[in-house]
């Protein structure tokens, strides 16, 4: 499994491949719900990979809207002409309206949730795409389908997990509706608290509509050895500081199969503050309310 | 214009059966398995094989949602599953995994594949995609709006099914955990625990900046398409689908009626004169249980489409009994009581081919021809005079007048 990154500050691509990060996945303002470098700094993003010999990415991980489809087709074109090596996308969208240009780069279906068995993952790798594993599945069932689909199946393995996605501005809506004067869009700095519990989950607003986060940060260093089947292992730095990334970063160039625990715990009590956890890898959801 | 569909939801045999008598041409629902709304009671196989039967007696269809997003394990008896449904001729089933569709297509090739809103299809291109993959029919995202709606329709070749009423995922279906994280219950499995109703505090940093007398709600009011009908039907739109398999026997009939009013309006006069959407709209509230509006389909949902700090109620007429048969010898009702009345209230009937008639209660006998002037126990039986003709099926409810 091959490290990839996502870019968040322009100045770390030149460290990144001394931790052994074989690519970045960055974005633009258009079609993302996370990445806000303009087309210029996207276009230098590229350059400056090859240069650090880096794959390079381009993340779409936004819902598509059908106002937008000649919008989508420039944006297109000028990734096309990015070479990059990838592109992450949500929508399926993406994909059909690709079939108008000639590519050379892979592309990953990354739906959040949908791919979470193997004949889905090989009903979209037959189709020409690579996928990216649902969040919410256990590391057995996404073992399972990335041995079933060898090198075509990628997971996020660190990181802040998207927990929901809407079209609607439901923090700008509310403080209408309050007749607040706050403006959060954009602000990486909010989270949301249920009122019966005590856990934040970041909550991001921009102008495609608003993402919830899970309050934990996936922290999967013990696991890393069991993902040789995985295409891509992704590192998303959304939410997180500069020098925890980096703290992050060691110890995936420290890992070998005897030390992810160690490297696990000494992370944790260095960021007492974050919550670490190890999400859904073992944890399965019901499929039913309990007593049903 | 072309003929469209109304599509319906139920929850059990009784409820398919009056949606297909309130005028739904399909009635959609769940088998015990492979299907979401884990709390709806869902069929066995038996009762849809009987369902089938009576909807094709009347020329109507049946979808069977197979509508979770599978894990490996789900797909256990998937196989078998199809073929049942294929042999007992259910037209259609509803689908987000893509492995099902062509599981189907290649073990049940009769049954038709319809695309779940969970496949979130928002644009003619995703659509066409899911077309090109095997789809029969796809079902568009609800945060499309009626203009999309109308230029995706000219840009496929695929029939579209549009919500047109009931609850709304306030986040893209099938693409929210909200209720796997706070709760472990799958939102894409059938145990969606709504998380995304209750109530948040807002921080920014540290500082909360949400006020504590009103906190944060994704909550969506409901969706209300009565005024989209008329555009829906012109815009070649092949079937309008009703949420709520989770809804009463109550619930199903009116919005049925409701909608199939509307639409046979359309189609009769060609137009849908704004107070006639006014008027339905009342009728559609008598149902109602909890606030509604246009959605998506007018555009944005600014902060006028959320629920602040309101959790539902609104309903404007109580649903008081049920007619099992009618003495015409003596004009009496023999009903089912569902909830409480008295002699002297004044009373609505609707039924499949009657319009809303008031009456006032007069005598009510129970079953042993004792005289009653109170009914308050749920599910019993009583004869009521009701001064003209009512039929098996027909519903009434109490009228709730405005102050």
């Amino acid at each position: 499994m091959k490290l990839l990154i996502t870019l968040t500050r322009f100045e770390d691509i030149h460290h990144f491949k001394d931790y052994g990060i074989k690519g970045v996945i960055a974005g633009s303002n258009y079609f993302s719900s996370r990445f806000d470098f303009s087309l210029n700094e996207l276009k230098k993003i590229s350059v400056e990979c090859m240069v650090y010999d880096l794959d390079f990415f381009v993340c779409l991980d936004t819902m598509i809207e059908e106002g937008d489809r000649n919008l989508l087709r420039e944006y297109l074109e000028f990734i096309i002409k990015l070479k990059p090596k990838g592109v992450f996308f949500s929508d399926l969208a993406v994909y059909w309206l690709l079939r108008e240009f000639e590519y050379d780069f892979e592309l990953h279906y990354d739906p959040q949730t949908l791919i979470s068995n193997s004949l889905d993952a090989s009903f979209f790798i037959s189709k020409g795409m690579k996928v990216v594993a649902a969040k919410e599945i256990t590391l057995d069932e996404t073992l399972k389908i990335a041995s079933n689909n060898p090198h075509s199946v990628s997971m996020q393995i660190f990181g802040y997990l998207k927990n929901a996605s809407s079209k609607r501005h439901f923090l700008h809506n509310y403080f209408n509706h309050q007749k607040l004067d706050i403006d959060l869009r954009d602000n990486r700095n909010v989270t949301i608290v249920e009122e019966t519990r005590d856990y934040r989950m970041p909550i991001l607003e921009t102008k495609y509509g608003t993402n919830i986060y899970t309050d934990y940060c996936l922290l999967a260093f013990k696991e890393f050895h069991l993902m040789k089947d995985l295409e891509y292992g992704i590192i998303d730095d959304l939410f997180i500081d500069k020098k925890v990334l980096y703290d992050v970063l060691n110890g995936f160039k420290l890992l070998n199969e005897e030390n992810g625990k160690l490297l696990e715990t000494n992370l944790i009590l260095k960021y007492p503050n974050i919550s670490f956890d190890k999400g859904y890898l073992y944890q399965k959801t019901s499929i039913k309310k309990e007593g049903d | 214009m072309n003929r469209i569909e109304l599509l319906a939801p139920a929850k059990d045999l009784h409820k398919a059966y009056t949606a297909l008598r309130y005028g739904a041409d399909a009635v959609y629902i769940g088998g015990k398995s492979f299907s979401l709304r884990s709390r709806a009671s869902n069929f066995e196989v038996e009762d849809i094989a009987s369902l089938v039967t009576f909807a094709h007696a009347m020329h109507r269809k049946v979808y069977v949602t197979v509508n979770i997003v599978f894990h490996d394990d789900d797909f256990k008896g998937l196989i078998d599953y199809l073929k049942t449904l294929e042999l007992i001729k259910v037209d259609a089933i509803i689908v987000e995994s893509m492995a099902v569709m062509v599981l189907c297509k290649k073990y049940a090739p009769n049954l038709e594949c319809h695309i779940s809103t969970q496949a979130s299809a928002t644009t003619s291109m995703s659509v066409n995609a899911l077309k090109a993959f095997g789809a029969d029919r796809v079902v568009v995202a609800r945060e499309v709006s009626m203009q999309e709606i109308e230029v995706i329709s000219k840009r496929v070749d695929v029939p579209l099914e549009v919500f047109i009423h009931g609850g709304m995922c306030s986040n893209y279906s099938g693409r929210c955990t909200l209720s796997n994280r706070m709760t472990n219950r799958d939102a894409n499995r059938g145990g969606c625990a709504q998380s995304c109703r209750w109530k948040y505090h807002i921080y920014e940093g540290d500082q909360k900046v949400s006020s504590d007398d009103c906190l944060l709600s994704m909550s969506s009011k409901d969706l209300r398409a009565s005024a989209y009908i008329e555009r829906m039907i012109k815009a070649g739109i092949a079937s309008l689908k009703i949420e709520g398999r989770m809804k009463s026997d109550y619930y199903i009939a009116q919005v049925v009626k409701t909608y199939r009013n509307m639409i046979d309006e359309v189609m009769t006069f060609g137009h849908l004169e704004e107070e006639r959407i006014v008027y339905y709209d009342k009728e559609l509230s008598k149902a109602e249980n909890r606030p509604s509006d246009d959605g998506f389909l007018s555009g944005d949902c600014d902060h006028t489409k959320h629920l602040y700090g309101v959790n539902g109620a609104g309903v404007t007429h109580d649903f008081v009994a049920y007619v099992l048969d009618f003495d015409l010898s003596c004009g009496r009702a023999l009903v089912e009581v569902r909830n409480r009345f008295e002699k002297g209230d004044t009373l609505e009937v609707f039924g499949p081919d009657l319009a809303n008639t008031e009456f006032r209660v007069g005598r009510m006998l129970d079953e042993d021809g004792q005289e009653v002037s109170l009914a308050n126990k749920p599910m019993q039986k009583l004869w009521i005079e009701v001064p003209f003709l009512v039929k098996t099926h027909y519903m009434i409810r109490k009228v709730q007048y405005d102050n």
